[in-house]
């Protein structure tokens, strides 16, 4: 006799909570259910690159035309388009095939929106990006980007090729970490695409020491701080060499201390701003004339250094349309290329580094509602930052602005920054600005004059332009919005209560430091000093000059170049601090005193020529020697709230040979009083107990990088890779930064040119193309990179192609 | 050896259905456990002598596993090896498992909704 019966009732109620607990995210650790179901869980992103070989045409895209994409054999997509509108729609579409997750999670850090997918712990990073004004300023560009109608064709186009992709991908084809991290690709925007932009900004401009500086101002008094922190350093190489005449001495000599500036002013007792930015990030850009070569035509290098990740900042990339055909990497996540070449010029950059981030200390009225300005109270005005998070409610952050800028540190926000309390910030970075339309001018630029009308739209931050065009014109410009300042201003918070300090000027474009065919026959830049003292503008940076000094140097040498000459000076790993210092550091020590192992040590230094190379174990040493000669000398610097700041290295190699008896080498709590002599060969000795202690690695050993996954995914990343190369060397490899792109053009009747990046053009962890290129970066290879003519050479070459309709 | 067949019909019955309907995309994950159900019910109707639950995380156990297996192999990916082998063997287990005992519950509670007092009921 069959009946239903009330028994299935637990087996039923069992099995839906256990299918919706299976659907769900618990204790931070992805759906089980949904992620390992074979058929659209995780092994489904085994499926690896997402675009297969063969033909495969897509219809009612609505291109204008048929776009062809032929992928080489390291997955390097040659698109041709009929018209430049559809070749930035196959843009977007082919990099959101190769980098989607990347560009989407980029634009969520930029936009402070990482709450929306992480469920806590990023609340306090959310609101810092809101209140230091990105997302604000990416709107305010976004504005501007629009009225623009070349740069606004470009980005419809790319937003709609990326939306193409997101719309058709199901579950099972989203890129792993959405399944990891249990969320979902959201419909791409004009406004992702300038957050972008604005992210690379931040990371390029974000370093200040505007406390730092203004602190040790005042601790140090006028005389010893113009002394170890000059404006202008002894050894330099600038940008731009350019004589200004008759010389105006505003760029140079000694600041003044600022008449406001007193304890009263600053909160002296408070701690140091933790920076979160990296001063060593560098890039290296030279270019060099025909008349310098061996083929007669110039050759181009651009290596741009930054915190290196996987995905890898750049996808490589050749863009073809009629009046366009350009080879070079991408920004996943932006339009056109960004460093690149075509067949007529190439270009290199590299960060300018001026400072053009500023606080201003406000007097603000009890109940927060008025600020003093030139003698009177004016109305503060504020906004409220929604942010959404993931399982909670959402936040709302009240941020105040004044005619500066936005306060970042206020009202219950961030206790670890109080010495920023009440500051308003002003920085280049949120004014208004539309880069594309430098990318997109220069992609198609055929000579000088192009490439001066496309950059002349670059504004932030300030970047050093370096060119080369086939008819041997050579160039470099420090190109951006540096603005009018009296001598001294910026380099200290400034008196947010008078307009004296409210720069509104900016040095007009035919002003900006450049160089145009000089007769030395080559440009280089380094993120070193734009000029000379003569420049008739005041302006200060956080310029590191090693790497110009070794360049020059170099390019200087020789009379002719080719290519792997070229290649062999990018991989160079010499210090041009550790060839100078070496000589002047064995000399102080007194051969008498030291032990017999100790005169072993000093000469297998003294054979060493300052190339941190991996099997050389004598980096390692000489790099902690100079650590506790600095410590021991700058010991007086613990006490004087500067955070990590101490004098440059060539300031204190000069003591040191030119001043031996100088107060500072005078030991801290000793009883006697020491001289640069004791407080070198304290520091060789503490260096060899040091050495011994790590077990005498060599320089690969101790220079050992992680490339980790941008979301920290440990199997993602490339974790203990042995590394050569030293942030003063021309390859600047030191902790997780470095050659982010290494870029070498010959150009001539073919271009012929060189890269490699630390990465692979795939995003997908899946694909043998996600970090492929690793290995040979690491050991100094480049790979050929091919600017194909016409669409039926890079056919034959292409392992499989596309077709978009 | 009735019981045995029987198992055997009803797994590669059950792994049939599980296939077919993951087959239809845009469903959600979990509806295959919906044929399951109707399977226990007419499994019980047709008087198969099966463990219910045993057999079906059977089939779901076989159907998980090996489709992650196949599809691990047919794509011919480096993401589970990135883990390393002892994570990638967890992962092949865990997911087998969670497949076996969704279709485990499923087929036992067709079961129970049709049931007939006589029959040899067994778990």
């Amino acid at each position: 006799m069959k009946k239903i019966n009330s028994d299935f009732l637990f087996p039923l109620l069992s099995l839906v909570v256990l299918i919706f607990a299976l659907s769900q995210q618990m204790f931070k650790a992805p759906p089980i259910g949904k992620l390992l179901d074979p058929f659209i869980g995780i092994v489904q992103n085994e499926a690896g690159d997402a675009f297969k070989p063969g033909t495969v045409s897509f219809y009612k895209m609505g291109l204008k035309d048929t776009v062809q994409v032929f992928f080489d054999n390291r997955e390097v997509p040659h698109i041709y388009a009929g018209n430049a509108s559809d070749m930035y729609f196959a843009q977007g579409y082919v990099t959101a095939g190769l980098r989607l997750w990347q560009m989407d999670f980029l634009s969520y850090v930029s936009a402070g929106r990482l709450s929306e997918i992480f469920a806590d712990g990023f609340l306090e990073y959310d609101r810092k990006q809101r209140r230091i004004g990105i997302l604000e300023a990416a709107k305010t560009s976004l504005k501007m980007i629009e009225a623009d109608p070349e740069t606004s064709e470009a980005l419809n186009a790319y937003t709609k090729g990326v939306n193409a992709y997101v719309q058709q991908l199901d579950y099972a084809a989203m890129p792993v970490e959405y399944k990891l991290l249990d969320y979902r690709p959201e419909p791409w925007t004009n406004l992702k695409s300038v957050l972008l932009i604005k992210y690379m900004a931040n990371i390029l401009s974000g370093y200040e020491e505007d406390y730092t500086m203004t602190n040790l101002m005042l601790v140090l008094g006028e005389e010893k701080f113009n002394r170890l922190f000059p404006d202008f350093p002894a050894r330099y190489t600038p940008v731009s060499d350019s004589n200004y005449l008759p010389a105006r001495a505003v760029s140079t000599g000694y600041i003044k201390k600022p008449a406001y500036l007193d304890y009263a002013f600053i909160s002296a007792a408070a701690i140091v701003p933790k920076n979160d930015y990296n001063p060593k990030l560098g890039s290296n850009s030279w270019a060099v004339s025909g008349k310098k070569t061996a083929s007669g035509f110039p050759i181009l290098c651009s290596d741009p250094h930054l915190n290196l990740s996987l995905p890898a900042t750049w996808l490589e990339m050749q863009l073809s349309a009629p009046g366009i055909n350009v080879y070079g990497v991408t920004i996943p996540g932006t339009p056109a290329v960004i460093i690149g070449f075509n067949e007529q010029v190439a270009w290199g950059i590299t960060n300018g580094i001026d400072d053009v981030k500023d606080w201003y200390k406000l007097r603000i009225n009890a109940d927060y509602t008025q600020y003093e300005f030139d003698g009177k109270w004016i109305h503060l005005p504020f906004n409220v930052e929604v942010i959404k998070r993931r399982g909670q409610e959402t936040f709302y952050d009240t941020v105040y602005h004044t005619v500066h800028g936005p306060i970042v540190y206020s009202g219950n926000f961030d206790s670890t920054h109080p010495a920023l309390r009440h500051h308003a910030l002003k920085w280049e970075l949120h004014r208004a600005s539309n880069e594309f339309l430098t990318f997109i001018q220069l992609n198609k630029a055929t000579n000088y004059t192009d490439y001066r009308a496309a950059i002349k739209h670059y504004a932030s931050p300030v970047q050093n332009f370096t060119f080369a065009c086939k008819d041997n014109t050579i160039a470099v410009n420090h190109q951006g919005s540096m603005a009018v300042k009296g001598r001294g201003e910026g380099r200290f918070i400034l008196d947010g209560s008078s307009s004296e300090w409210l720069y509104t000027q900016y040095i007009p474009a035919d002003s900006l430091p450049q160089q145009l065919n000089p007769a030395s026959n080559y440009v280089l830049s380094a993120n070193q000093h734009p000029t000379n003292p003569s420049y008739p503008y005041y302006y200060n940076g956080y310029y590191r000059e090693n790497r110009a000094n070794r360049i020059g140097q170099l390019l200087q040498q020789q009379d002719t170049f080719n290519v792997q000459q070229m290649e062999a000076m990018q991989l160079d790993n010499t210090s041009n601090f550790a060839v100078a210092a070496l000589p002047v550091l064995a000399q102080v020590m007194a051969p008498e005193v030291l032990t017999v192992a100790e005169q072993q040590q000093l000469q297998k230094l003294g054979a060493w020529k300052g190339a941190y190379e991996t099997d050389n174990d004598q980096p390692v040493f000489f790099h902690h020697w100079w650590k506790y000669i600095q410590s021991y000398t700058w010991d007086e610097f613990t006490s004087l709230n500067a955070g990590e700041k101490v004098p440059d290295d060539y300031i204190l190699l000069d003591l040191i040979s030119q001043h031996p008896a100088d107060d500072y080498f005078d030991k801290q709590g000793t009883t006697g009083r020491e001289k640069a002599a004791d407080i070198v060969l304290a520091a060789f000795r503490a260096a060899i107990i040091k050495v011994k202690e790590e077990g005498s690695k060599k320089w690969g050993a101790f220079n050992n990088i992680n490339i980790m996954h941008l979301a920290n995914i440990k199997p993602f990343s490339t974790t203990n890779l042995a590394t050569a190369g030293n942030a003063d060397a021309i390859n600047a490899v030191s902790s997780n930064a470095g050659p982010s792109w290494r870029m070498i053009v010959e150009l001539g009747e073919t271009p012929k040119a060189y890269g490699i990046y630390p990465g692979g053009q795939s995003g997908n962890p899946a694909s043998a193309h996600f970090n492929d290129f690793m290995q040979d970066w690491n050991k100094g290879h480049y790979y050929p990179l091919f600017l194909y003519k016409t669409a039926g050479e890079a056919r034959t070459a292409a392992t499989h192609q596309w077709t978009l309709k | 050896m009735k019981k045995f067949t029987d198992s055997i019909k009803t797994i590669s019955l059950l792994s049939g259905m599980i296939i077919l309907v993951r087959l239809i995309p845009l469903i959600p994950w979990w509806t295959f456990v919906i044929p399951v159900i109707i399977a226990g019910m007419l499994v019980t109707y047709w008087k198969w002598q099966v463990s219910c639950f045993a057999a079906g995380f059977m089939a779901g156990f076989i159907t998980w596993l090996g489709a992650g297996l196949y599809f691990h192999l047919s794509y011919q990916g480096l993401l589970f090896s990135r883990f390393g082998a002892g994570p990638q063997t967890g992962l092949f287990l865990v997911s087998a498992l969670t497949g076996g005992i969704l279709t485990g519950l499923a087929f036992y509670t067709g079961k129970t909704i049709v049931y007939r007092k006589t029959a040899n009921f067994i778990l």
